[in-house]
């Protein structure tokens, strides 16, 4: 049907035939019909692919290459995106701009990240630590965070504050806001600076009232986070339940948790102590729930909150604290 | 470096018009767009160092860095529907009478289904051949392709188009069997 010589017709019309081949190529031509054709359809297709003429005017040039040449506008030309080589040469880097600068920049700026964070994380320790010299804390063990330690108080009704009631010193604490009764609003914010103060100045450790004031404030916040938790609604057709509020609480409060937990053992009180260590798992389990959890994952972590009456013990230990502050 | 601009600016000016129409026949005609992507490829070029490049390798960067430009637009989905209505204006003359104005929208209308079928690599290579006049090997030089797979797509290209051509006149296209018995 096709002449196997058309190829060398596409060749020729190219001008990409070998010398040697064109006299043979053209007397071809004159004898066969398909490959004429062929000749003849391939220059008309030239012809009017290359009859189209561009429609770029003489003004859009000298804009578009004002655009590029222009130094104000050599890194700031709208319709491109600039590279990390770009930036970088921006900002008096250009010869620097290679991979390997490249990767060894963001090295070091991950060794510094990394760096800043694990300092940030272990700041409270060491320095809770050397600010009682004279009761030394003990480092929390792995088993305290996991919540296998099992809470020592387990009669809510026997419970009893395990420190000396301390008389308040309005005097040391004239700025805050001190409240007159056990039950406080839940929208006051519990101040916690002193704490952090001492944690950061390496201050001796704190009066007892306020460690008291502190520990009964965090206590009643925990009940009323957890009485929150309880109260989130199961899984509903396929919905997820909503426990953004109560993770975010969970996670102020773990914190805040360590630090008054840390202090309770300096003072040697073990019941709080006690108690905050039981409380710590469950606050850790809350933060780290997902923004949707599994309705397994939230009732397995009431069942344990249910299980280690945790709501009562810290409704009863924060008004015993308030009181022995009142 | 006034001596450097006046180069690029010579370069530009030679070549940004023809990488527009390249770009236009590539893009089905999106004029706005086949501009910024040529803009993009000479500032590509500009960042480069350009001037040391040899002789002539210019063109062929510019043209590949281009044409990779038009392939990532294609991979958008963006043009593709566009392309083949560009490709009518491609093949309209500017002036005709009535009668060869509806021949040529039939002609046009063939030529548009027929581009449809063509792969991109044959449409890229034919296209620098035929409109911008480029070697087999300028061509294997600008698609990083060698010289016998430049000839291969070119031929490839226009034994389908013509096949297909003959086909649809065969079937009852008569003004574009008039076009190719002329």
């Amino acid at each position: 049907m096709t002449c196997n010589q058309t190829e060398k017709v596409s060749l020729l019309i190219d001008g990409e035939l070998p010398a040697l081949e064109i006299t043979e190529v053209k007397k071809h031509l004159k004898e066969c019909s398909d490959c004429t054709a062929a000749h003849e359809s391939f220059l008309l297709l030239r012809s009017q692919l290359s009859s189209y003429a561009s429609t770029v005017d003489a003004a859009a040039i000298d804009a578009a290459l004002a655009k590029i040449v222009s130094p104000r506008d050599k890194y700031d030309t709208p319709a491109v995106s600039r590279g990390w080589r770009e930036r970088l040469a921006a900002f008096g880097f250009g010869g620097t701009a290679t991979p390997r600068f490249a990767a060894a920049a963001a090295l070091v700026v991950l060794a510094v990240t990394i760096g800043i964070v694990s300092l940030l994380l272990k700041r409270p320790d060491p320095e809770l630590a050397s600010g009682s010299p004279s009761t030394p804390i003990t480092a929390g063990t792995p088993d305290q965070v996991s919540g296998t330690r099992k809470p020592q108080v387990q009669k809510p009704a026997g419970a009893q504050p395990a420190t000396p009631p301390a008389k308040p010193k309005p005097a040391q604490t004239p700025a805050r806001n001190v409240p007159r009764t056990p039950r406080r609003r839940p929208d006051t914010a519990p101040n916690y600076s002193a704490i952090e103060a001492n944690v950061a100045t390496n201050d001796q450790t704190l009066e007892g009232a306020e460690v008291e004031l502190i520990t009964a404030r965090h206590l009643e916040q925990s009940e009323l986070l957890l009485r929150a938790f309880r109260n989130v609604r199961s899984a509903n057709g396929g919905k997820a339940p909503e426990i953004r509020y109560e993770r975010q609480r969970a996670q102020k409060l773990l914190y805040q948790n360590m630090l008054v937990r840390r202090e309770a053992d300096a003072k040697g009180d073990v019941q709080v102590s006690t108690l905050l260590g039981s409380l710590e798992p469950i606050l850790l389990d809350i933060a780290n729930l997902s923004d949707k959890p599994r309705n397994e994952e939230v009732v397995a972590i009431k069942d344990r909150v249910e299980r280690k009456s945790l709501v009562p013990l810290l409704q009863i230990n924060s008004a015993a604290v308030a009181r022995a502050y009142d | 470096m006034a001596s450097e601009d006046e180069e690029f600016t010579t370069l530009f000016q030679d070549f940004y018009p023809s990488l527009c129409r390249f770009l236009e026949c590539l893009l089905g005609g999106r004029i706005a767009l086949a501009q910024d992507l040529a803009q993009e490829s000479f500032l590509q070029l500009h960042r480069s160092a350009w001037d040391a490049m040899p002789p002539g390798e210019a063109r062929f960067w510019l043209y590949r860095v281009a044409r990779n430009f038009a392939v990532n637009e294609f991979r958008k989905g963006q043009t593709r529907t566009k392309f083949f209505d560009r490709v009518v204006e491609v093949m309209t003359p500017r002036t005709r009478n009535p009668e060869e104005e509806y021949e040529a929208k039939e002609r046009q209308q063939l030529v548009l289904e027929m581009w449809q079928s063509l792969p991109e690599d044959q449409r890229v290579a034919l296209l620098l051949r035929e409109q911008e006049q480029l070697s087999y090997r300028e061509i294997g030089t600008v698609l990083n392709i060698s010289e016998s797979k430049v000839k291969i797509d070119i031929f490839r290209a226009r034994t389908a188009l013509r096949e297909d051509w003959t086909r649809r006149s065969r079937a009852g296209a008569t003004v574009a069997t008039k076009e190719l018995k002329r």
